[in-house]
């Protein structure tokens, strides 16, 4: 072994003996650990709700356009259709 | 081939013997398996109390392992949460083949990595110059413990972060080059072709610094 990397082996060997600074995160990890765990279940259910609410205005939209329209219902789909290419 | 593969062999460090201390830490461990492998379980189901019991019996360890990250107790105490959280959200992912001490390392390891890596481009985005630390006027064996170990972190921020882990894992925390493999999850030959040039690269630095005129 080179004398400088003799020289860092003896360093760390003295560095290997120091004592690390100690604590208590468990208080902190558990409500970390909690937070994030709300947040993936609100996130989830957001995304939930914004689907139902999607499709509910969908199927209204369907809905109407049928009901305005009762003489011609075939007209009627290829309107809505459009509205929601034209989006 | 085979002869530089002989070579990087033969320089790799003897280090990481067993001893008294090894041994002992052994005995805990095995003590702790059951535990764990029951608090790992427990937490999976999402019982807090048991994931709070793996944070209390493990995070001496951590600590001490990310001091070795960052010599900042603000920032060692950020890193040691940042594993624990890590954990629990990997928890369904431990497969208990391994020790989950080994696990936990390895998620630290990962944790303070990347921690380097943002460090260095933070560093480079505010371009601050990494200042080369002096050497030591005094012999090693005068230095304290903590500022051998002061000096030894500064010298090896001087390295990219790939190099710096692998160094540190050498020389701080005595792995050897299995261990080296198990904490990073590298592959094998590039952990040793990796340490044979951060360590050519070392003694460069070292030599730069005059490190290797003085000691003899």
């Amino acid at each position: 072994m080179s004398t400088s990397l003799d020289y860092l082996e003896r360093v760390a060997a003295r560095a290997r003996r120091e004592g690390a600074p100690l604590g208590d995160v468990s208080d902190r990890v558990i409500w970390r650990v909690a937070e994030k765990q709300a947040r993936s279940f609100f996130g989830a259910l957001a995304v939930c709700t914004a689907g139902y609410a999607a499709a509910a205005v969908a199927a209204l939209l369907f809905a109407y356009a049928f009901a305005a329209a009762a003489d011609d219902p075939l007209g009627s789909l290829i309107q809505t259709a459009s509205v929601f290419t034209t989006m | 081939m085979t002869v530089l593969a002989h070579a990087m062999i033969a320089e790799w460090p003897v280090v990481g013997e067993l001893d008294g201390r090894r041994t002992e830490e052994r005995t805990v461990e095995s003590d702790g398996a059951q535990a764990d492998t029951r608090d790992v379980q427990c937490s999976r189901q999402g019982d807090e109390e048991a994931f709070r019991r793996i944070v209390v019996r493990h995070q001496p360890a951590i600590f001490r392992q990310m001091w070795r990250f960052s010599r900042d107790p603000g920032v060692q105490d950020e890193l040691v949460q940042e594993v624990f959280v890590q954990a629990f959200l990997s928890l369904r992912g431990y497969r208990g083949d391994a020790p989950f001490e080994h696990w936990l390392r390895r998620i630290a390891t990962r944790v303070g990595y990347r921690y380097w890596k943002h460090e260095v481009r933070d560093r480079r985005r505010r371009e601050v110059l990494q200042q080369v630390p002096v050497v030591p006027a005094s012999s090693v064996e005068d230095l304290s413990p903590s500022g051998a170990a002061e000096w030894l972190h500064e010298f090896l921020a001087q390295m990219n972060p790939k190099d710096r882990l692998i160094l540190t894992l050498m020389y701080f925390e005595e792995c050897d080059g299995a261990e080296i493999v198990a904490r990073t999850g590298w592959n094998s030959v590039l952990v040793r072709v990796r340490a044979h040039r951060a360590r050519q690269r070392l003694r460069q630095l070292l030599e730069q610094a005059g490190v290797g005129k003085e000691s003899s």
